[in-house]
């Protein structure tokens, strides 16, 4: 496993651990509920702190599965090309 | 193939060569794995996991035994705060009654806390939002019929006659007996056969919480409201539900009942759960108009749309934030629709939008939805465990 995708893993479990922590932060504080109530301008810091949340969730349950599996299958093509010897631009 | 005169490292063109089979791997994990993911304990919720239940009927519990006041909510607008907190005790004591129908076993647990919720929906604190709005105490004005307070009185007395459903000789029956009456009283005089939400606004939905919670305690405890009930339905489903689209019309005017909103997803979806109670098959019908006119997909996750396919409108209270024209109470409404009607691919795909946008959070036997907050948990308490129509098929 190449030094660059051990790093974007770590960066990937460390945004789960930040989500895990938040999650039971803002159900302690009941700060999402507010973001989702017209008078959230009231609160802009929760808000906006909420909102991050949202962001966060979106990305790690939508966009992390398919990041992951293309760092698969790219892992996978490398070392192919590893295997078969780099292409020439000729080629 | 090993070129040998070829550079060695990877070259630009082989990478790019690899971007559209990348966006192609991403699309499809994207578009098949979130989903099911999030739907992976629908089936559970869709069976009535006992375990599932308990853990958001015990959040809801903690809810309800918390302090609540209006201030505990934000909406910008005292009357929705009021409105908010009347809510919250009204669906958490209409979950309650459900979760109690659904386990026979857990009914002396949960008589007190539905009962809780029946005291504080009649507390002074909770009704304030309706005196503030008729000037009038929508108690104490049950003898004049000219004080409708459609909202606060048709949704009370929902819960009212669905508890004596469960418990026929409850202590609050005499109070359902007089708001009934007082409530049957006013369909039969309103020229429109509605009755108002506040003063010079006519809501359908709240009439179909109006007649459910009344027809319900006439099929209790038959008095002389039968015949009555039988002509407001028919003229409701006349006058009330699009000809088009088979929705429910959001709103009317209070002179002559014409429409003056559209019919929309957040009126029909609670309009056919508060019919369920008591006319399944009318119930069926606007399900049936919701999912054909108003269900879609944005990858796999299921939503309902506010408004049917080619009208352009704006969220509101009643629809909560819109996304690609989803509304989240038509969404979550329909939750209890397709647990009613028997519609599992529908119960899916929606659980998993419930799923990735209530984010759910299960410690100490309890599961809450952090998004939700108090009304927020209360609704979907009572949309997970309504109570599927007898007979039918999937």
């Amino acid at each position: 496993m190449s030094k660059r995708l051990a790093g974007k893993l770590v960066i990937y479990v460390l945004l789960l651990i930040i989500h895990w922590f938040l999650i039971r932060y803002l159900a302690d504080r009941q700060i999402v509920a507010t973001l989702f109530s017209a008078g959230a301008a009231e609160h802009l810091a929760p808000a906006l702190i909420a909102l991050g949340f949202v962001a966060l969730r979106l990305f790690l349950v939508l966009l992390l599965p398919g990041l992951l599996v293309c760092e698969v299958v790219n892992g996978i093509l490398n070392f192919c090309d590893k295997i078969s010897g780099p292409i020439s631009d000729e080629a | 193939m090993k070129k040998e005169n070829g550079p060695t490292h990877f070259s630009l063109l082989s990478v790019m060569r690899r971007i559209p089979l990348l966006i192609v791997v991403f699309a499809l994990v994207a578009w098949q794995v979130p989903h099911r993911w999030a739907a992976r304990h629908a089936p559970d919720w869709y069976a009535s996991d006992p375990a599932l239940v308990t853990g958001v009927s015990r959040s809801v519990q903690a809810w309800v035994q918390r302090d609540l006041k209006q201030s505990s909510f934000n909406t910008g607008d005292v009357r929705f705060d009021g409105e908010w907190l009347f809510g919250t005790y009204l669906m958490a004591g209409i979950g309650f009654c459900q979760e109690a129908m659904l386990f026979p076993d857990r009914r002396e647990h949960l008589v007190p806390l539905i009962e809780e919720c029946v005291e504080q929906v009649l507390s002074d604190e909770v009704k304030v939002f309706d005196i503030s709005a008729w000037r009038t105490d929508p108690i104490e004005t049950l003898d004049d019929p000219d004080q409708h307070h459609a909202a606060y009185l048709g949704y009370l007395n929902l819960l009212l006659s669905v508890y004596r459903q469960l418990e026929p000789k409850n202590r609050f029956v005499k109070i359902n007996d007089r708001i009934s009456d007082a409530l049957a009283a006013r369909m039969a005089a309103s020229r429109i056969g509605l009755i108002q939400t506040y003063p010079q606004e006519v809501y359908p939905v709240d009439n179909c919480a109006v007649y459910s919670g009344v027809a319900l305690r006439e099929r209790l405890a038959p008095t002389i409201h039968g015949d009555m009930l039988a002509r407001w339905k028919e003229h409701f489903v006349r006058d009330y539900v699009d000809k088009e689209t088979g929705l429910l019309i959001q709103a009317v005017n209070f002179r002559d009942g014409e429409a003056i909103d559209d019919p929309r997803g957040s009126g029909t979806t609670l309009g056919l759960y508060v019919l369920s109670f008591v006319e399944p098959e009318f119930s069926r019908q606007l399900f049936e108009a919701t999912r054909d006119q108003l269900a879609g997909h944005f990858l796999g996750f299921g939503g309902v749309r506010e408004y049917p396919r080619g009208v352009v409108g704006f969220g509101d209270i009643d629809s909560g934030p819109m996304v690609f024209g989803f509304g989240m109470s038509s969404t979550g409404f329909s939750i209890a629709g397709a647990r009613i009607h028997k519609d599992r691919e529908l119960f899916t795909d929606l659980f998993s939008t419930l799923y990735m946008c209530g984010a759910p959070l299960k410690r100490k036997g309890e599961i809450e939805y952090v998004s939700g907050g108090p009304l927020g948990n209360a609704i979907v308490f009572a949309m997970l465990t309504a109570v599927p129509t007898a007979g039918g098929t999937e």
